[in-house]
């Protein structure tokens, strides 16, 4: 039976060991051929392997690890530290290598891998990365591991940190506190969706004469001083409204994939944080969804799902996604979509068929045949940007509305600049 | 900081190999240097640039499997010239400090080098610390071992009896008890 050798045991680093072996083969050979240079080359080593011993401290028994994170989640290209304090409870001061395990997919910003450090007697002592990541997702980060080895290299012992830690990589989220939405699908409550009716609201929508039980602050004193009669402001009423979003993650150029994941964050975020009641369907590797719900609780199942979906899949209309149309109730959809799949109209139809609401917000292709030089790869991508246009055409045959944004603007200017009411037809 | 650390590894480097090439131009400039018909120190000159050649690769790769190879060439070359026992010990006892110098060097060149700097990055300060430390033992173990192999070129001239198989069971006992402490070392697991 293979005997496991114990979580910290001081062992001998390769070198030692042919130090050592080469000591011995020597000495047995001046035996042999009764040669004293082989024998005092053999006591060399072996008085250097002493020596080096006594000299050097050794590795040390109390050496421990722990790491913390100053985040547990954090937004994409988001720096985040990681520190690994290193406590030596030993009478020696020790010399240790720190392998801090990183995945690959974070990329270090300052401070390292693999660390030396040198830990005093009863002391301790933190080294600290930072780290960032470019794409969305929950990581691992694997439990650091250490060797504390003496000054020569010759005895080392091995230890592990306590367990692995994670961090959560969230899409970043725009702030569209100041976007005017419309909705045709209000719900009775009142919330943040104009309803192109006059009632309790923020936006402005007209002047009509005082009548009793106005309230004061709504009477608009310059208009009754010019016409010398009692006028008051009217506002347009504003409702919270049910919205299905639909993420299309079927492409495979990561920077479509970020552009849509933030785009639907933020726009989830914002309907969210209004009070409005929204569910959210994933196509990408498998059709997922979150069930349409209102509140802080869903916020949070919405973005885990984005941060956790897998890109890929066809974006056909599945049966699973068939029976989910079957389910949904009155609301708005709202297709979040980098339209790289062909197949991506035929879901939009098949909701379409479902919901009379349905617009596709996607992203203008870049005009990248200008800057390439690769003929080739400039008919691949004319070609790829007619398909596209065609599948654009298609979905506005089914009475859908398309709503482009430039790729280099921001979620919210974009959609301000649409000039209002996005999701009204 | 990172210059200033590779600076300082650089340094040793130099330090080391420079020890080494200088050792035999001082002490073999005669048989190194001259030009002989006699083909056994032919033989021993090729391992003498054998062993200078793979000292010069282990300084720049610090790889310690090469190190060991200059070590070995060196034993070959001067056991062919048959030099006088305490040019042949302490000699052994320079390139052995050589090759164990630079191999130890490897970890923290291989750290210095992945470390970036910045304000949040406190391993230089302790690879400093670190170094010193290292240049400090290396000294002590270095001087131990250049007294220690001076003896054992002298020993056999100063001590009468010391001659032939007497010289040899005298040296395969010290060289028995330094295996048994090494042994004990070795079994010196939790």
């Amino acid at each position: 039976m293979k005997r496991r050798l114990p979580a910290s045991a001081k062992i001998w680093t390769r070198r030692a060991v042919l130090l050592l072996e080469t000591g011995i083969l020597l000495f047995w050979l001046g035996i042999a051929l009764q040669n004293d240079r082989f024998i005092i080359t053999s006591a060399i080593l072996f008085t250097y392997l002493i020596l080096a011993l006594m000299v050097s401290s050794g590795p040390s028994k109390g050496v421990s690890l722990q790491r913390n994170l100053s985040v547990e989640r954090t937004l994409e290209e988001h720096p985040f530290q990681v520190n690994t304090k290193i406590t030596n409870e030993s009478a020696t001061s020790s010399l240790i290598q720190v392998m801090e395990g990183f995945p690959v997919s974070l990329d270090i910003v300052e401070g390292g891998p693999h660390y030396v450090t040198f830990v005093g007697s009863n002391s301790a002592s933190t080294v600290s990365s930072i780290l960032q990541a470019d794409f969305r997702g929950h990581y691992v980060i694997p439990a650091p591991s250490a060797t504390v080895t003496d000054e020569f290299g010759l005895r080392e012992r091995q230890i592990k940190g306590p367990r692995p830690t994670f961090v959560s990589i969230m899409p970043p989220i725009e702030d569209l506190s100041d976007l005017a939405l419309d909705s045709r699908t209000a719900q009775p409550e009142i919330g943040t969706f104009r309803s192109s009716s006059v009632g309790v609201g923020t936006e402005f929508f007209g002047i009509r004469e005082y009548l009793p039980g106005d309230e004061i602050r709504r009477i608009n004193w310059k208009a009754s001083a010019r016409t010398d009669t009692l006028l008051s402001n009217e506002y347009e009423r504003e409702h919270v409204t049910n919205i299905y979003l639909v993420v299309d993650l079927g492409t495979a150029r990561v920077d479509a994939l970020k552009w849509t994941v933030r785009t639907a964050a933020s726009i989830a975020t914002y309907l969210l944080r209004t009070r409005n009641r929204l569910g959210l369907i994933v196509l990408g590797q498998s059709t997922s969804h979150v069930r349409i719900e209102s509140g802080r609780r869903q916020l949070i199942k919405v973005l885990d799902k984005l941060v956790t979906a897998e890109p890929g899949g066809s974006a056909e209309p599945s049966t699973y996604l068939v029976r989910l149309l079957e389910e949904m109730p009155r609301c708005e959809i709202l297709v979040v979509s980098a339209l790289a799949s062909e197949a991506i109209w035929r879901t939009v139809v098949a909701l379409r068929r479902k919901h009379e609401h349905v617009s596709v917000i996607t992203r203008t292709a870049k005009s990248l045949e200008a800057d390439e030089r690769d003929l080739v790869v400039k008919a691949a991508l004319l070609l790829y940007s007619l398909r596209r246009r065609a599948t654009i055409q298609q979905i506005k045959n089914a009475q859908v509305k398309v709503i482009e944004i430039p790729a280099d603007r921001s979620v919210r200017t974009a959609l301000a600049a649409i000039q209002e009411r996005p999701l009204r037809h | 900081m990172t210059s200033v650390r590779l600076a300082e590894i650089t340094f040793l480097r130099i330090v080391l190999y420079g020890m080494f090439l200088a050792y035999p131009t001082i002490m073999l400039r005669n048989a190194f240097l001259g030009v002989s018909a006699n083909p056994i120190v032919s033989l021993a000159n090729f391992f003498m640039v054998v062993a200078l050649l793979a000292g010069l690769v282990a300084a720049i790769t610090l790889n310690y499997v090469v190190g060991y190879v200059s070590f070995l060439a060196v034993f070959c070359a001067e056991f062919l010239y048959n030099m006088p026992l305490l040019v042949f010990t302490t000699h052994l006892a320079v390139a052995l400090v050589f090759a164990e110098g630079l191999s130890s060097l490897r970890l923290y060149q291989s750290v210095s080098g992945v470390i970036r700097p910045g304000p949040h990055e406190n391993a230089t300060a302790s690879l400093h610390a670190c170094l010193r430390r290292f240049r400090s033992r290396l000294v002590l173990v270095a001087s131990g071992l250049f007294v220690a192999s001076s003896a054992y070129g002298v020993f056999p001239e100063i001590v009468p009896f010391a001659s032939g198989l007497t010289s040899l069971a005298l040296y395969a006992t010290i060289s028995i008890i330094a295996i048994a402490l090494t042994a004990l070392y070795l079994g010196d697991r939790e």
